[in-house]
This record gives structure tokens, sequence and C-alpha cells, in this order.
């Protein structure tokens, strides 16, 4: 057997798209949100985050999750006029997360009727990238664990936001 | 394996009438709702919505776009299409996980990676079984073939490396340094040259087609998955997933001189007189751009997940 190369991911990718209303408007919002290196003081299943680099694409980012283990993100693109900034996995850790790889955006928009839409949405690929994963390491769970994070966050960053 | 042939009676036209396809209509994979859908580009509609075996994902077409193949990694299979009879469709079962693929212009022969085994196997397009194979890098994603049908070049997404292999003989004649993620590739005939998008390093190497050397390299920025060039112009597009935009590249002088935006995380893109045809991933729709007013013109609804398209129809490379 090979050893697993660092970055592999399977060929079939999956979509995630988590949104939230908050009652503030989007330069409010990405004052709380907008730093890449900000997630620990809003994201309630963040304990904490080491950045380096800013907001400069190319910045990076480890995050140490409260249930123990942590991700690395790298920082792709970065438009704060567009409330907006793009980011990919550097490394996988399965303990974390059951996911090899992943991209993913966090967009501000201002809501219909008043306040912001913030979405946060991704592409990742399952845990085990062979035709025939696990159930823990399959698509589902992937998908589950993903949205599951991006949906914590922005109830958090809500609360925070909201001041509730 | 009994899997292999049955789904395939099930393709066929939504659309009721004879089955009238044109040079100018636009095969789209859209992976997620397993469907091909076919667009008029002249009209700009979608004509038709072809059911494939599930996760269908990169497609390859032959005969001047008169037959068309499609690889389903995950299955281990590729659907053969034949375009103006898609009742007659055939899944061959080839194993493994094929992923990119392309066929020689006679229809006869497929070269397609497997993403898992690190080879690239030269195929019976009729059959799927294997008749010889090549070593190439890591996750083998985008295939390119000279006109001449005597080299074919491979990204190696793992490895960071383009692999030359020389055709017939399947031996590997090259491994050519590029950069992190090479995915998408396209030749550049009139300039002799290989363009090589690389997601991870977020821009574009120059391969210098005859000496197969790297000749220079464009940055791009924001994860480039897509490549095409104007045949009929000096510009060369490049999707970029993370900045939901199109960058246009002037080919002689290697400086990016525009951007269009276009929908969420663009992937494979296809030029036709004059036009960009961007196929965006996460909005499932196709946004069109006009390449000489740098401007969109239109989005058409696609389906879910669109990943890979090709020209087909009949002459439609006339």
């Amino acid at each position: 057997m090979l050893a697993f190369p660092a970055l592999a991911h399977g060929p079939t990718p999956i979509k995630v798209d988590e949104s939230i209303i908050i009652a503030a408007d989007p330069v409010a919002v990405w004052a709380f949100a907008g730093k890449f290196g900000s997630l620990a003081s809003w994201h309630p299943d963040v304990a904490n985050v080491k950045a380096k680099g800013g907001d400069a694409v190319g910045a990076e980012r480890e995050i140490t999750l409260r249930k123990g283990g942590s991700l690395k993100e790298g920082l792709d693109e970065y438009e704060p006029s567009q409330f907006k900034y793009s980011y990919r996995m550097s490394d996988p850790n399965l303990d974390a997360l059951p996911i090899s790889s992943y991209s993913a955006t966090f967009v501000i928009r201002p809501a219909a009727a008043g306040g912001s839409e913030v979405h946060w949405y991704g592409r990742l690929y399952r845990g085990d990238t062979g035709n025939e994963p696990p159930d823990d390491l399959n698509d589902d769970a992937a998908r589950t664990a993903m949205s599951d994070f991006l949906q914590h966050g922005l109830q958090g960053l809500k609360k925070k936001v909201e001041g509730k | 394996m009994s899997l292999g042939l049955r789904g395939l009676a099930v393709l066929a036209l939504l659309s009721s009438g004879p089955v009238t396809t044109s040079a100018r209509d636009l095969f789209v994979v859209c992976q997620d709702d397993a469907t091909l859908v076919r667009l008029d580009t002249v009209r700009g509609v979608v004509t038709a919505r072809l059911p494939l075996p599930k996760k269908p994902a990169m497609i390859a077409s032959a005969l001047k776009g008169r037959l068309l193949f499609v690889t389903h990694p995950e299955s281990g299979r590729i659907s053969r299409i034949e375009v103006a009879n898609p009742e007659r469709t055939r899944s061959l079962v080839v194993g493994g996980t094929p992923f990119g693929v392309i066929a020689s212009a006679d229809g006869r022969v497929l070269y397609v990676g497997d993403w898992k085994a690190n080879v690239v196997r030269k195929l019976d397009a009729d059959t799927g079984v294997v008749l010889a194979e090549g070593s190439v890098g890591r996750e083998p994603t985008g295939l390119a073939m000279d006109p001449e049908e005597s080299r074919l070049f491979v990204a190696n997404r793992e490895s960071r490396t383009v692999t030359v292999i020389e055709l017939p003989s399947m031996r590997t004649k090259k491994t050519i340094e590029v950069g992190d993620g090479p995915f998408a590739l396209t030749l550049d005939l009139g300039r002799r040259r290989l363009y090589v998008a690389n997601v991870r390093s977020g821009d574009v190497t120059v391969v210098d087609g005859a000496a197969e050397i790297v000749a220079g390299t464009i940055p791009v920025g924001a994860a480039p998955y897509g490549l095409a060039l104007d045949p009929k112009g000096s510009s060369l597009l490049v999707t970029s997933q993370h900045g939901d935009r199109v960058s246009i590249i002037d080919a002689d002088t290697l400086h990016t001189v525009q951007a269009i935006g276009v929908g969420r995380y663009p992937e494979a893109l296809t030029v036709l007189d004059g036009k960009a045809y961007v196929a965006n991933w996460f909005s499932g729709d196709l946004s069109v751009l006009d390449i000489n007013a740098a401007r969109k013109i239109a989005t058409i609804k696609l389906g879910e997940g669109p990943r890979s398209m090709t020209l087909g129809g009949e002459d439609a490379s006339d």
C-alpha cells in the first residue's frame, strides 16, 4: 500500500451552502468577521486561531477546535469592498473533519429587507477518496460535518453581532 | 459484471421529435444531477437533457463532434454517446477510477487517466478493452493531444508535473515540472505551446511545445480551474474558481488584460465565435461572455454541478 498523498482527494466534489440573516448592516458584520484570523472571536466551535500574514492572499490560519483537533487553511482571495474572502484547506486532518480537501467562501450581502445576508459556502471532497468509503468517511459524513461547522459559525456570529 | 450494460437503455432525449444537432451545440456534463445538457449556442437555449449513469465527470468528443465519451470515475465506467442517436448510448465498463479523457479523431481509441492508479490507459473506444498503459504522476487530471496524435500531455495534480507520453508507443517521454495542483491543459497550435492551469499555486504555466520546457508563468490567482484559447484571436481565457471571474490573457504578451465576473465557482469553459461559455460549478449555470467587449452577455440555467464541456453535433469543428 502506498502512502496516502497529503493533499489527495476524489474526483467528485460536494457542495455545501449555508446562510443566515443578521440584523446589522454589512459594514458592521464585516467589522466582526471580516478579518481572516478573527474566527475564534465569534465561532462557537473554535477554541483559538493562530494566524499569520494578516488578510493578504497567501495568509494562513491554524484553527484549534473546541472538540480537539486543528485545521490549517490558506487565504486565496480577499475582497473587502465586496465583504468577501475565499480560502482553502492546507493539510487534511481526518480526526478534526472527515474531509480530504475543501475550499470555502465567506461573503456578506445587504439583505432585501435591511440588515445582512451572510453566506458561507464551499466545495469539498469526502475523507476516503476511494470508491467504497466507510460510512464515517463518505460523502454524507463530509457534507454533514462541514455544513454543521459553517452553520454553527453563522449562528455564533449572529448572536455576537445582535448582542443576544 | 452485469452492471455494465444496465442503464444504457434509459438514456433518451427528454424532448420529443427527431434529433437534430448542429455544429453550434455545446454539451455540458452536470455531475450532481447526472445529466448531459445540450445547448444550442446560436439561440442560447438548452435543447435537451440526457440522463447519464451517476456521477459523470469529464467529456471528450470524436468524429468531429458526432461521438462523445463521458467518464464515471466512481463506478469505473465510460458512457459512449452517439450524438445523433442517443438511444444507442452504451456504458463501457473499464474499471478503476477513469477521470480525464481524450479521443482519437476517428473515435476508435480513448486515452483515459486513472485518478487513483497513476496511469493513462489506451482503450478500444468501442469496447473499453485496455490496449496499452502508460505511467504518469499522481492523480492524472487534464489531458491534451496534438493533432498528429503523436504526443499526449497529462496534468498530474498531486505531482506538480505534466507527463509527455509518446504515441502510439505509450512510452513516457518526459516529465515537466509545473505549478502546484495542475488540472486543466490546453494546446496553442499557432504558438506551439501548452498552457497548464495550476489550481493551488494560482498561475498558468506556459510550456514550449517543441522543446517541452517551461517558457513562462502567468499569475492569475484564486484557483484557476479551466482554460480555453480563442482559436480566432489571441486571447487565452482562464476561470478562477475562487474569484468568480474569467481572466483574459493576451497570448502574445502573456499579460492579463481583462477580468470578467461570472457565476459562483466557475470551472470549465469553451470559446466559439468570439464568445466564451463558462460553466459555474456552484451556481449551476452558464455565463456567456463577449470576449472583445469583455463583458457577460447572458446567464443560462444548466443543472447541478456542471464540470466539463465540449462542442458537438454534426461537423462541430468545421
